[in-house]
């Protein structure tokens, strides 16, 4: 296998190796390993596509990613070969218009891309769906997986805070954030399934969220009320969907299995969750002060009932299950709005 | 999860259990849902008040089952006292 | 201790069997960025009586609503015909009527001026819907607040336009009042009428 990217000699310590990415400009700011001829080769070998493929172009510097460019970034953060596919395909999401990679990449929201995987893969490749799923649970896949992701976004599409990307805050997903979903627990057909491929797929779907924006309760044992509180909390008043269109962007709602069992319970369709959710996941145009509540009213966004609306469709409502089995707790994953997620099959060297 | 830790944690459990006649049997153990079912056995107890309390029974099968199994699980319990309550 | 200079050796010719025991070679993890060449930028060089100019404005900005509205309405004292077209998606169904709003103002106008880069991915469509016009051999200029004037140029560059004209209006312009606004209007009214070549 020839590698064509140019090679760099550093030092052997990792100490010093650490400075030098640094230097660099390479890192996200914690060690990295070395890209090795070795360790890319072996990341390669498993790649669906030849090394010289240019898989997409990465905004904001709209560097050309090829796959010998993204198998360097996989190495650094330590991802297994038989992982690769999944950075490919989130890649490859990332890269659909619709998606808005380049409005995502240079916002001054704190949006990034989340990736969600369903199939197989979850297991074999240490993708965290359980307890602490979005952080803490340490699984392989998860934490290589999005961290070689945000690698590509700094390195190849040159994401770097307050010149190339406005993010006023920035989020921790922004070293990379890889979960799955946990189908085995879920009432409704798994998320990619939902979305148009089989159940047997390994699938990736990417979301560009702005964070994690947790919702509990303890009062309440009826799901529906439950759902209104949740549905009520998404809806809150400075929610990127009141800036902008209602039209665009979705918000995941990632319950416990022991609020989605109490939810299936009552919802077994998972449409009917969405349409409900939808429903109630509005204000009352009296909640915002007068500045706002002229624009909102400016814009159609008031209906005869006097409420605002969060979304336009009951779709851009995204339920799933994973997590621990605390009952108590949920988790929105809200949109930064200009933006619609993506999903691809993960491919494997055939 | 570990099956044979589960069964053997139910296992503890039961033997106490099967001293008064009862028993506490295994339906399902689910590594893929983290889910453990039981079922207790009352039928041919001799001595019904001598078995815990169905709060009490669910928490020392639950204690059991943690000192032998390692992450999280969700229990169920089917305990004929409460079908009847 | 920082080591970048002493052992950082790129472009050096490779040897496995010759290499340092002290040092490990790597690839580079990095990409050139886009935008090498530059397409051409376009001016008016006469006066604006006659023309027809659009003028995009921003549904999100209500500073640029109003001094978009004054410059139009001077473009017209001037003697020119304005469009005015207001965006206000990236995706889905709202944000293809917008581009193709863009590509319809693109075919009937002399000219354009698109704003308003405030923030960052509005910076970036405002710079993307300019570089729509002049793609279309239109005269333009960007409107693009001061923070967000590096952005507004490096995506320009990584577009392949970087001779695209920014207009730099001050920042923030939103929550100023009224009054200040139409100043701001007034002041930089002229400048914008110099990059887009108007000729007196």
């Amino acid at each position: 296998m020839t590698l064509t990217s140019d090679r760099v000699e550093v030092a052997a310590d990792p100490r010093q190796q650490y400075e030098q990415a640094m230097a660099e400009r390479w890192s996200d700011g914690v060690p990295l390993l070395p890209a090795t001829d070795d360790a890319v080769e072996a990341i390669l070998a498993a790649s669906p596509y030849p090394a010289d493929h240019a898989l997409c172009v990465l905004p904001p510097r709209n560097g050309v990613a090829t796959v010998e460019l993204i198998a360097i970034n996989a190495a650094m953060a330590g991802v297994e070969p038989a992982a690769f596919g999944v950075v490919l395909a989130a890649l490859e999401a990332m890269s659909e218009p619709e998606w808005n990679a380049f409005g995502l990449t240079t916002t001054t929201s704190s949006v990034f891309p989340m990736l969600v995987v369903n199939g197989a893969c979850r297991d074999e490749l240490g993708i965290d769906y359980r307890a602490s799923c979005m952080g803490g649970a340490a699984g392989r896949g998860s934490m290589t997986i999005g961290r070689a992701v945000a690698l590509c976004l700094r390195n190849i599409g040159g994401q770097r805070a307050g010149e190339t990307t406005k993010s006023v805050f920035g989020q921790p997903a922004r070293f990379g954030f890889c979960f799955g979903e946990w189908e085995e627990r879920s009432p409704w057909p798994a998320l990619s399934v939902r979305r148009g491929f089989r159940a047997d797929q390994n699938v990736v779907t990417v979301h560009g969220g702005k964070g994690t924006f947790p919702l509990a309760d303890i009062h309440n044992d009826d799901p529906r009320d439950l759902l209104y509180l949740i549905a009520k909390s998404l809806a809150f008043p400075l929610a990127n969907p009141y800036l902008g269109n209602p039209e665009n962007g979705e918000v995941i709602v990632a319950f416990n299995p022991m609020w989605a069992e109490r939810f299936g319970r009552a919802f077994p369709d998972v449409e009917d969750l969405q349409r409900y959710l939808r429903a109630h996941a509005c204000q009352p145009i009296d909640l915002w002060p007068a500045a706002n509540a002229a624009m909102l009213a400016d814009r159609g966004r008031v209906d005869p009932e006097g409420r605002v609306h969060l979304f336009e469709r009951p779709d851009q409502f995204v339920p799933m299950v994973c997590g621990g089995l605390g009952s108590l707790h949920a988790i929105a994953l809200p949109s930064f709005g200009e933006s619609q997620m993506q999903s691809k099959a993960i491919l494997s060297k055939s | 999860m570990d099956l044979d830790r589960v069964a053997g944690a139910v296992d503890e459990v039961a033997g106490v259990l099967r001293a008064d006649g009862g028993d506490l049997i295994l339906l399902d153990a689910n590594p893929r849902t983290d889910r453990i079912h039981l079922s207790l056995v009352l039928e041919s107890v001799s001595c019904q008040d001598c078995v815990l309390a169905p709060d009490l029974l669910y928490e020392t099968i639950e204690q059991a089952l943690h000192r032998h199994v390692e992450g999280e699980f969700e229990l169920v319990v089917d305990d004929p006292r409460r079908a009847n309550a | 201790m920082r080591t970048h200079g002493v052992y950082m050796r790129p472009h050096q010719s490779y040897d496995a069997g010759m290499s340092d025991p002290a040092t490990v070679w790597v690839r580079r993890p990095t990409a050139a960025p886009g935008g090498d060449e530059s397409a051409p930028a376009f001016r008016l060089d006469r006066a604006v009586s006659g023309l027809t100019i659009g003028v995009r404005e921003d549904r999100a900005w209500r500073s640029w609503q109003l001094i978009g509205d004054i410059w139009s309405e001077y473009l017209r004292r001037d003697g020119a015909e304005t469009i005015t077209v207001e965006t206000g998606a990236q995706v889905g169904q709202p944000g293809s009527d917008d581009r193709k709003q863009i590509d319809e103002l693109a075919a009937v106008v002399d000219a354009a001026v698109v704003g308003l880069g405030t923030c960052g991915s509005c910076t970036t469509f405002t710079i993307k819907d300019a570089v729509a016009l002049e793609e279309q051999e239109r005269p333009v200029v960007a409107v693009v607040c001061e923070e967000f004037l590096v952005h507004g140029q490096n995506v320009a560059t990584h577009l392949g336009h970087r001779d695209l004209k920014i207009l730099v209006l001050p920042y923030p312009l939103e929550a100023r009042p009224d009054d200040e606004l139409r100043a701001i209007a007034d002041e930089y009214y002229p400048r914008m009428l110099e990059l887009l070549g108007v000729a007196s």
